[in-house]
């Protein structure tokens, strides 16, 4: 009988339809073949509905819901962890990676994580004290904005417990809602968050009495604790900015930054900085999450039109995306459409990508006054704050706006007898997911050209493809960081985290293995329910395994301009990118691959697949 | 000022703006005193009711140790050289008096444990002060026991902390 | 000597992927990753870089050029 360390082997399953609640038992070696995480929701959403992907709907019933952790939450430090299901931006999965007691709470409580089945028909939250778990009427919590239902939570509870929740966005099915927790984190990337709505589960609230689960080599870890405390510790200008420092950063310096929906990717506006940031507006600095020495968060506090907007930062993502790619450089404005954001529930990436994309058409006369209701306008703080409310409550234009960028452009092409790519040519999304606000074009921030064209993730800046594969740059490494889970920004060097794992867990899961086996196999799964889709979208690699076309236009504006990504480049790349994953020229992974992967019952599927896109 | 030689007394001296709230001093609490990560059994509680403004909370060894006296089996008792509250396993009952008479509700009864859990200063060497430390933080610091008045200022339930902690903060009442 | 750094990803596009300098004498082999950053013009804190031996080892803090002739850098910090 093969030991499990780090972790328990059980999940805690809830059927909200039946208001059933069980435990199910993970295996010791699909924990070993998976690790945990990202990898683990792969294979039980692969495993579940694999044979109906297709049909499953994301937004109904059939979806699971899972919030998983990883063999390091809790030991590794930092803490993160994954929710995840069928998409409903991508309609594949992704492992949307947040930061939240609620993971060493579950540890805590004697479970790696929990699959939510089914639907309730009425408002409802899961409450899990150890083994005494209940499915609770949510009807006094059902409309509550984000820092409302954490103040509700505790009185009704009567103590501070870790939670993940929804605000208005979700309960609303928006497609760019996230699953929420701690007041300014987010789960964006996947659009769980409508998920969790369409559930009618407005929170998950966790309290742990327990120790987490034993460590294979207790001396090995606590050594490796304190080496990686230290590595982490001496990141100073890190805990001092945070990814704020990006603002100025990514922007002036590496010209990678949105601006105005990517029509350009450099400023220069001094004031749009972390130095200002700090300075005006953050009242606590360095603030941070469970279990980390790194602390890069920061309370920021700005005043805006009377009223206090609190947040996180804002950070780098946030601060972008509803900052400069919405023409707004004013770091107080930046800061209230972030706390915004967090109060309504909605992910500032995908959320800002899609208003960015508003704005454009806007400008450009093919959504006019008539169809939004007021005006819209670069920097506009009045009307990007309403049409924030909007997109949140499904209100006006704001019910488009919240199917995410790739849905709005088809619905407003079809609404405005436009051919869609009129309309897709301003929506710089990839499968169905908003890109991060890490440009390509000028090739100095960290993505590569085939960054987002061939991640199974698509927009996500967090889980993007790169050469070689055998490498931190490639997919691999993020889908293992995601599967571990850890958080990146305390990740140190792949030796050090390997050996972490294994003093955890008693793995001996060499870098060979890492890149040529586990990495591999989640993503060539992760691949297939992308390519299968449905229901109402269906990715072909020809066409979508590519960046937006706004990448292809050179940068207008700064020390690159002029640059742009090479369609040439992108193609040869992704082709050696597929060859050194084991897929075919399609991309799509080759029965070979999948034999060796030991994912036998994916070869039909994969070779159906490959029919369809007309392969061999 | 740590070793495992007999001392002055000592106290661990909070510093509510530079703790970040991370948990670390939790952690390490735990790995010293339970040999497993174990956030629950940890003497040192760190709440958090605002964004930003953590409470770390734990036991201030009052001068008249409302606790000890509480203590209807003599479990508790008081480390001469440390000035730490200690509990004798084989005594306690966990009646729980010691919580109802702490003014900060300290003690602690985690499952598993047949004795209820106060801090006992790590004999000199808090395991928390040096994560905390570690770390770089720097919100934890062990000073010579500081005078009665001032450490009753300490000994209140941490939600009473967390009002004038958050509220300085972020200068909003939620 | 002789003092090469392999530069993964964008980090290593204007080079080809490697860039070696000669050097006189002893120097921590985070200065050097410094100068040649700034030389290449890219715009990184060596904060945000992992610099690691040649097969992705560990490197001492402090570790010189005499120590180790060879180093792999990869970017830390993907996203935020």
């Amino acid at each position: 009988m093969v030991q499990l360390y780090g972790c328990w082997g059980r999940l805690l399953s809830v059927d909200l339809t039946t208001g059933k609640v069980g435990e199910e038992r993970v295996p010791p070696p699909v924990f070993r073949a998976y690790v945990g995480g990202r990898g683990l929701a792969t294979y039980i959403l692969w495993r579940e509905l694999g044979r109906r992907w297709r049909e499953v709907d994301p937004l109904g019933p059939e979806n699971l819901l899972i919030f998983l952790t990883g063999p390091l939450t809790g030991y590794y430090p930092g803490i993160k962890m994954v929710v995840s299901g069928k998409s409903p931006q991508s309609c594949g999965v992704v492992g949307s990676a947040v930061s939240s007691h609620v993971a060493y709470a579950i540890k805590a409580a004697g479970y790696d994580g929990i699959v939510v089945r089914g639907a309730s028909d009425r408002p409802v939250y899961l409450y899990v004290s150890d083994d005494h778990v209940e499915i609770r009427d949510a009807s006094k919590l059902w409309g509550l904005r984000g820092f409302e239902v954490v103040q509700a939570l505790r009185r009704e509870l009567g103590r501070d417990l870790p939670s993940l929740y929804i605000g208005p966005a979700g309960e609303r099915l928006v497609r760019t809602a996230a699953v929420m927790s701690r007041w300014v984190h987010a789960a964006g990337y996947g659009g769980y968050g409508a998920v969790m709505g369409s559930k009618k589960l407005k929170a998950v609230v966790v309290e742990g009495s327990g120790p987490l689960p034993p460590v294979a080599d207790r001396e090995e870890f606590a050594k490796l604790r304190y080496e990686v405390v230290d590595k982490v510790a001496s990141r100073h200008t890190f805990r001092r900015w945070g990814t704020t420092a990006g603002l100025w950063r990514v922007g002036y310096d590496t010209s990678s930054e949105p601006v105005r929906n990517w029509q350009e990717e450099w400023h220069s506006v001094e004031g749009f900085s972390h130095v200002v940031i700090e300075r005006r507006y953050w009242v606590k600095n360095p603030w941070a999450d469970w279990g980390c020495p790194l602390a890069c968060m920061k309370v920021s506090r700005a005043e805006v039109g009377g009223r206090v907007y609190v947040t996180d930062g804002p950070d780098y993502e946030m601060g972008a995306y509803l900052g400069s790619n919405l023409g707004v450089f004013e770091v107080d404005k930046v800061a209230a459409l972030s706390s915004l954001a967090d109060d309504l529930g909605l992910c500032g990436i995908q959320t800002g990508n899609v208003v960015g994309f508003a704005v454009e058409l806007f400008e450009r006369g093919v959504l006019t006054v008539e169809d939004v209701g007021y005006e819209l306008r670069w920097g506009d703080f009045e009307s990007l704050r309403r049409l924030l409310e909007d997109v949140a409550y499904r209100r006006g234009i704001g019910a488009v706006l919240a199917e995410g960028t790739y849905r709005a452009a088809l619905e407003i092409a079809r609404r405005k007898g436009i051919p869609p790519e009129e309309v897709l040519r301003y929506a710089v999304q990839v499968k169905g997911i908003g890109v991060g606000a890490h440009g390509v074009r000028s090739g100095k921030d960290y993505p590569q050209p085939i960054a987002y064209a061939a991640s199974v993730q698509g927009g996500d800046h967090t889980s993007v493809a790169g050469l070689p594969v055998a490498s931190e740059e490639s997919e691999v490494w993020s889908a293992f960081l995601d599967s571990a889970v850890i958080c990146s920004f305390t990740a140190v060097e792949e030796a050090t985290v390997l050996r972490f794992l294994k003093a955890v867990t008693g793995w001996g899961i060499s870098r060979e293995e890492l890149y040529g086996t586990i990495g591999p196999r989640v993503l060539a799964l992760q691949r297939v329910l992308l390519l299968l889709g449905g229901p109402d979208v269906r990715w072909d690699p020809r066409v979508h395994d590519d960046n937006p076309p706004r990448f292809y236009e050179p940068l207008p504006t700064g020390p690159y301009a002029g640059s742009v990504v090479s369609r040439d480049e992108v193609r040869a790349k992704l082709l050696e990118y597929y060859s050194q994953l084991g897929w075919d020229e399609l991309g799509v992974p080759t029965a070979e691959t999948l034999k060796r992967l030991g994912l036998y019952d994916v070869v039909e599927v994969a070779e159906q697949v490959r029919r369809e896109l007309g392969g061999g | 000022m740590s070793s495992s030689q007999p001392q002055a007394q000592i106290w661990v001296l909070v510093d509510y703006l530079a703790c970040t709230g991370c948990r670390l001093c939790e952690i390490a609490c735990s790995l010293k005193h339970e040999g497993v990560v174990w956030p629950a059994a940890s003497r040192i509680t760190v709440y958090e009711f605002y964004p930003g403004a953590p409470v770390p909370h734990l036991c201030v060894q009052c001068p008249d140790y409302p606790c000890v006296s509480a203590c209807p089996t003599r479990a508790l008792s008081v480390d001469g050289a440390t000035g730490a509250v200690l509990v004798d396993p084989s005594l306690c009952t966990l009646c729980r008096r010691c919580i109802e008479a702490c003014p900060g509700r300290v003690p602690k009864v985690v499952p598993d444990k047949p004795y209820v859990l106060i801090c006992d200063l790590c004999s000199g060497d808090p395991a928390c002060v040096r994560e905390c430390s570690r770390a770089g933080y720097n919100a934890l610091r062990v000073v010579r026991k500081p005078s009665n008045t001032a450490i009753k200022h300490y000994a209140k339930p941490p939600e009473v902390l967390a009002e004038e902690v958050g509220g300085r903060v972020l200068q909003v009442g939620w | 000597m002789r003092f090469c750094a392999e530069l993964l990803g964008n980090l290593g596009r204007s080079t080809g992927g490697e860039v070696c300098v000669e050097l006189e004498e002893c120097v921590e082999v985070a200065e050097v990753v410094g100068r040649v950053l700034r030389a290449l013009g890219i715009p990184l804190d060596p904060e945000e870089l992992l610099v690691t031996g040649e097969e992705g080892e560990p490197l001492p803090a402090k570790v010189t050029t005499c120590q180790v002739g060879r180093v792999r850098i990869v970017r830390l910090y993907r996203g935020g």
